[in-house]
Formats: C-alpha cells, structure tokens, sequence
C-alpha cells in the first residue's frame, strides 16, 4: 500500500476515520518504514509536550490573576504596562563547541533576540547596532559602516568598532571579526549575505581563555568562542591589506577574486 | 460594560495556565509571553460579547494572543528595536553551563519557525487541538494548516534531530 506523507501524518495525529486508520494500521505492520515514519512523527510530539507541560503547573503570575478576579469599573487598568524595558537575564547555555554547530552559529543571534524582547529605545543612529531582520541579526548604524568601509590597516585607534580579521568562509562569503572599544573584550563575527553583514557569533573575552589561536593578532583581545568560530569556518588564509582593501572596494560580493 | 459574567472570569482563570503555555509556544521570553496573555485577556474582557457560547473559549482566547503577538510584533519592526555595540556584553550567555538543555533546543528550535508554522505545531501537537479547530483559530482552510503543520515538522525534526535515546 502506498502511503502519502499526509496520510501518515494525519494517522499519528489522529484525525483519520476508522476505515482510514484501518488500513494504515495494516500497512504499519507489513512496512517497517512506515512504522519508523510514525514514530519520528509521534516522538517530535511528546518531546514538544514534555518540555512545554511544566508551565500548566507555574503558579500563575497575580496581574494575570487580578484581572479575572476584581470586578468593578476600572478593573482594566493594569498596573503594569507591558513590554517595559526590563534587565533580560538570559539563561540560554553556553553550547560545546562541538555542539555549536549542530545548531548553527546563531546561537549569539538566539540570545540577541531575547534580549530585543526588552529593549525599547531607538538610539542615533551613528552608533554601532544591531538589528533583528526576520530572525537574524543584521549590523545597522556604524556597526554596518565599519564592516562596509573600516580597514584593519588603516582605521583609526580610536574607532568605536574594529576590524580585526577578515577572511573568506567555506561557502564563499566575506566574513569579519569585529571587536567593541579596545579592552572591552568584546568581539563578533559578521558574515556578508546580500547587501547585510549578518551576525554569526559574539562573545567576551578576556580571560574567555588564555589560549592564543592560530589567528589570533598580536594586538587583539578577541575571545576563544571567536577564535574557534573562526577556525572552522575559514576558508584558507585571513585576507592580507591588500586583499581587504580590494574586498571592500567591490562591494565584498561573494563572486569577486 | 460591567456585565462579564461571573462564569466566564472562571472559566478564563481555569484556562489561565494553558493560555501561558500557549504564549510561551510563540513568545521566547517568559516575562513576554506573559505580558501578551495579559494584553489578550484584557482585549478579551473588553469585548467578551462577541464570544459565540457554542465555540471554544480557549480557541477564541488562543486567536486573540495570537494576535496581541502579531500586533506587539509589528510594533517591534515599526520601531526597528536595536541594541547598540555596548549592551552586546549582556546578550552574551554566562559560563558555566556547557550543554544545551533538552527545554533550551526545543525553546530554540521552535524559535526559529516562522510565526505561522509555530502556532500551527503549537495549536496541534501542544495544544492538541484538532486540525478543524486548529485551522479555525488561525482563520484558515484546513488545507493551509496542514501544509504549515507539515513543514514546521520538518524543520523542527531537522533542527533537533533524533533525541539521544531514540528507541525507534
């Protein structure tokens, strides 16, 4: 019997008839495939479940409570406005590096967009920013100039952002390692899609690790998590002056030599 | 104005705690996702006369967080919420933990469908609402809930693999 991926998907959802469940009952057993199919599609439901039930059992949060429970007029103004800007402690993990890339280096991004979540304020526009673009984090303001036209040959000492690596990734793209204000610690990786710099990983340092990578510069303070972002995903040797300089002439398109 | 009916507030608050696991389905950060069930219920309390008794309430309650989240969303985007260069230090995870939690990867994983596709699995597999009732709360033929069912399936099924103790 020959069973679509629809049909199947509506047996473990239960939304078939008697007669339908019948015969993919009987086809279950004489194709193991099928049977393996019906698992997956069952076991990415209780997993899904397991994690979400524990909140049934969260007390519930008290302004959510006073509204159903006052009675009167004015019982509608809640106290608290939603979405105030609030301190986002962040609790994502840190993940293994080995693990890092099972799930994409967009982690960083993960945990940015949490802490958007509490951010309200729209800042000028010349400083060095992030923006959330249908789930990425994209570089805006002078974050994006930097990555666009800064050189780590020639920028200026007291640049805001620096450069401090550029090079090429596995798949072509153009990617840099930026860093916050000298002794910050701070440093991120932006990979080139489109006309966007797309942020890859960031994290802190120092102390992230005494461990000097392979492409550690003598001057900089990038973090291990950066280092080792890098070093798997480099596609041969950092770009040279001459080559950055090149890279950001041409727009830094993936096409160009 | 005064006349929500004793029997409904009871209702809301025994719905209460699937309406904030809801939320946290489509919301990342708890404190959100409780703040759009409290914009929800307050939008619900406000026109409560446009319930139909003969459907589900929690149906009606899902569509109306629903879109408290879109709108809140579409809020987001219009104010182009940045973060500038000296706050990255506080997005960065602390240390300590070296592994991904099983409630991290999946949070994360379901993070990253695309709002359609997560209330779809969320309506579905969490909720576990029929495909009638699921396609009813988010306004669509039954044929578009499947299809986005289907393929946040499957982006789930490949962002979180086989969990380690797969017996299949």
């Amino acid at each position: 019997m020959n069973v679509s991926d629809e049909l199947l998907t509506a047996y473990a959802d239960g939304e078939l008839d008697e007669r339908q469940r019948a015969a993919i009952d009987a086809a279950l057993v004489q194709d193991a495939s099928l049977a393996a199919r019906v698992a997956q599609l069952r076991s990415l439901r209780t997993r899904l479940q397991s994690v979400y039930e524990p909140i049934l059992e969260e007390p519930v949060p008290p302004r959510l409570l006073a509204l159903l429970q006052t009675s009167g007029a004015g019982e509608r103004k809640a106290q608290m406005l939603p979405f105030e800007p609030r301190a986002v402690k962040t609790i994502t993990p840190h993940v293994s590096a080995s693990r890092r890339w099972v799930y994409g280096s967009a982690l960083a991004a993960s945990i940015l967009v949490g802490f958007m979540a509490g951010v309200l304020a729209t800042r000028g526009s010349n400083r060095a920013q992030l923006e959330l673009v249908a789930g990425v984090m994209v570089a805006r303001g002078a974050l994006a100039k930097a990555l666009n036209s800064q050189l780590a040959a020639t920028q200026s000492a007291t640049a805001a952002v620096r450069m401090n690596i550029s090079y090429r990734d596995r798949a072509g793209n153009y990617c840099r390692v930026f860093s916050g204000r000298p002794g910050a610690g701070l440093a991120g990786v932006a990979c080139r899609r489109g006309n966007d710099w797309q942020l890859q990983e960031l994290a802190a340092g120092p102390g992230d690790g005494g461990n000097t990578g392979a492409y550690r510069q003598a001057s900089s303070e990038i973090p291990t998590a950066v280092l080792t972002f890098v070093q798997s995903q480099i596609k041969g040797d950092p770009l040279d002056a001459e080559a950055e300089a090149r890279a950001a002439s041409s727009g830094w398109r993936k096409s160009s030599p | 104005m005064t006349g929500i009916p004793l029997s409904m507030r009871q209702r809301l608050i025994d719905l209460l705690p699937r309406l904030r696991r809801f939320a946290r389905t489509l919301v990342r950060h708890d404190a959100d996702a409780d703040d759009v069930v409290q914009i929800a219920l307050e939008r619900a309390l406000e026109r409560f006369e446009q319930w139909q008794p003969d459907t589900r309430l929690d149906c009606w309650m899902y569509a109306i967080i629903r879109n408290a989240w879109i709108d809140e969303l579409r809020a987001r985007k219009r104010r182009g919420a940045q973060v500038d260069i000296d706050d990255f230090r506080e997005l960065i995870p602390a240390k300590g933990t070296e592994t991904a939690t099983e409630l991290e990867a999946v949070r994360y994983a379901m993070a990253q469908l695309p709002e359609e596709q997560r209330t779809a699995v969320s309506l579905v597999l969490i909720e576990g609402l029929s495909y009638k009732e699921a396609a009813a709360t988010m306004q669509i033929p039954i044929g578009t809930l499947t299809s986005r069912l289907a393929r946040g399936r499957e982006a789930l099924q490949k962002l979180l693999g086989e969990p380690a103790q797969a017996a299949s």
